[in-house]
């Protein structure tokens, strides 16, 4: 049971990243057909946003403890990573005040670390289970 | 069975009554945090906003236009740009009471290729400049030169960095401290360097800066009052002896916001007060109607051998439990909240907000903490003190589980 909420969070928060990043706080949008940094930093948020949602709901089907953990794993590096993107990874606009560094970045941060901190969650209930059957 | 795992067991024992008073715990320390930080951050971007200014006036041209556009400029870094003659500097040299003065000249790029917004440039005097200069020097100490720039805190650019506005390159020199206002966006540069800038957009085709150069106009004139002198009346001197110009005293200007962040901090307080009486009022009604419910429960206790110290301090450790996990809850939701979108807050309530540092900040925790930590156990006392007069053979009489 624990395992299957830890998975549900991981789906919902990796859906979220993945739709939030070009929807509700999505980052600058073009300015007379010309895109800013920000732009390709979303576009790299929605791909890292699409691989966690594939990894996510994988994770939530497949019956193996095992597999479950690895995929965690994999969900918990990728979500760290995502938390970079914006201004680290790829700049973002020049002035603070603009919507990629005021809900793009902040929201992306947010949403990773909740889907990281759900990975590790997952991650210790499996280890701790596997030491458990042993 | 263990007190410890009994205590575990009767709060996972009740999910929802355990559920719902651990959102009442989330609610209460969330807001009061969340809500303390916020009222912070808008004293502290009001402070900063009068030490900003330096000037006891500020004279721009007259026109409905000039005093909004500056307003919007310093407060929400809305770009914007107004010019009148440069001969209103020497006018004003003349006005008694006048200690110092320093012009400074508004510029706003075009998108430039950095970013998808205009940034404000102001050019400033640098050997007369009272009002801003005192926040350059901690970034800089220099004279500025040609195409070097100083930049607001709320610009990304880091020291060292180029930034190109009309294709001329810029370099950064130094970087402001964050003031919570909206100048944090602006950029600074000496007169020359804005000539330069205007040159460059005139073979870019932007030709309508030209006619506005430095050398022919102004944007405002920040003035500071002698000692002794009355700042009202400079300020009607200027305005009844000066065509064309509008004296404005830079107290009245933020008088407005002054106004709108009072409110702010009145409804923020309210809510606290209101979420807080409420929540301790719930927890009160829960805990008594929760000791009723499990009257035969305590009563079988009793029998198998706890004192009604031991029954009261059941009660109290629930709800001390449910309370500090709540509160941690409560707290690291609204940091969540307050502190990654404090910038979208502060554009949205179009208020200067600075946050407070951190030592204020684990100050709030801890205050939002211990409101929580210490109403649980406080309303769950009254149920602990009816539980030890509890009779048990009446119970067990009555049937009453």
């Amino acid at each position: 049971m624990k395992r299957l909420v830890l998975g549900i969070v991981q789906g919902i928060a990796a859906l979220l990243l993945t739709i939030g990043a070009f929807t509700f706080f999505k980052a600058c949008g073009d300015m007379d057909g010309k895109f800013m940094a920000c732009h390709w930093a979303q576009n790299a948020a929605v791909l890292i946003g699409i691989v966690l949602s594939v990894l996510a709901l994988i994770r939530i089907f497949i019956p193996d403890e095992g597999i479950k953990t690895g995929l965690s794993i994999a969900v918990f590096v990728l979500s760290v990573s995502a938390a970079f993107v914006p201004n680290t990874v790829i700049n973002l606009c020049m002035m603070k005040d603009m919507a990629c560094h005021t809900t793009f970045k902040p929201a992306v941060i947010v949403v990773s670390a909740v889907l990281a901190l759900a990975a590790l969650a997952d991650i210790i209930v499996g280890a701790v289970r596997k030491k458990e059957t042993k | 069975m263990s007190i410890k795992k009994l205590l575990y067991k009767s709060i996972t024992g009740r999910p929802l009554r355990s559920f719902a008073l651990l959102f009442i715990c989330v609610l209460m320390s969330g807001v009061v945090f969340g809500g303390a930080v916020l009222s912070a951050s808008m004293k502290n971007g009001m402070n900063s906003l009068e030490h900003r200014f330096g000037a006891d006036i500020i004279v721009v041209p007259k026109s409905a236009k000039g005093q909004v556009e500056l307003e919007n400029m310093l407060l929400q870094g809305t770009p914007g740009y107004f010019y009148m003659d440069k001969s209103v500097n020497g006018a004003l040299e003349k006005i008694n009471g006048v200690e110092k003065l320093s012009a400074q000249y508004f510029l706003v790029s075009a998108n430039s290729e950095c970013c998808s917004a205009k940034v404000q440039i102001i050019g400033f005097d640098d050997d007369t400049d009272f009002s801003v200069k005192p926040w350059l020097s901690e970034a800089y100490s220099e004279k500025l030169g040609l195409n070097e720039l100083i930049v607001g805190s709320g610009i990304s650019a880091q020291v060292g960095h180029s930034l190109k506005f009309y294709g001329v390159e810029c370099k950064t020199v130094g970087k402001l401290e964050s003031t919570g206002t909206g100048i944090d966006t602006a950029v600074y540069a000496s007169a020359e360097t804005v000539k330069g800038l205007i040159k460059a957009a005139g073979s870019k085709g932007i030709s309508v800066l030209s006619k506005q150069s430095p050398d022919d106009v102004i944007s405002s004139v920040y003035i500071k009052v002698q000692d002794g002198y009355d700042i009202d009346e400079v300020t009607a001197d200027i305005n009844l002896g000066i065509d064309g110009v509008q004296a404005v005293r830079t107290k009245s200007m933020i008088t407005a916001t002054a106004d709108r962040l009072s409110v702010f901090s009145s409804s923020i307080t309210v809510l606290i007060s209101a979420v807080y009486i409420l929540s301790a009022v719930i927890m009160l009604i829960v805990f008594t109607a929760f000791v009723n419910e499990r009257k035969g429960e305590f009563a079988l206790l009793r029998v198998i051998g706890f004192s009604r110290f031991m029954l009261g301090r059941q009660v109290m450790s629930e709800a001390s439990v449910i309370c500090v996990v709540g509160a941690l809850i409560g707290i690291s939701a609204a940091s969540v909240i307050v502190f990654p979108f404090a910038s979208l807050i502060e554009k949205k309530a179009a208020l200067p907000m600075l946050s407070p540092d951190l030592i204020s900040v684990v100050g709030y925790a801890l205050l939002a903490f211990a409101a929580v930590a210490v109403t649980g156990p406080l309303a769950s006392a009254y149920s602990a003190y009816r539980l030890s007069r509890i009779d048990t053979g009446r119970i067990f009489r009555e049937g009453d589980r």
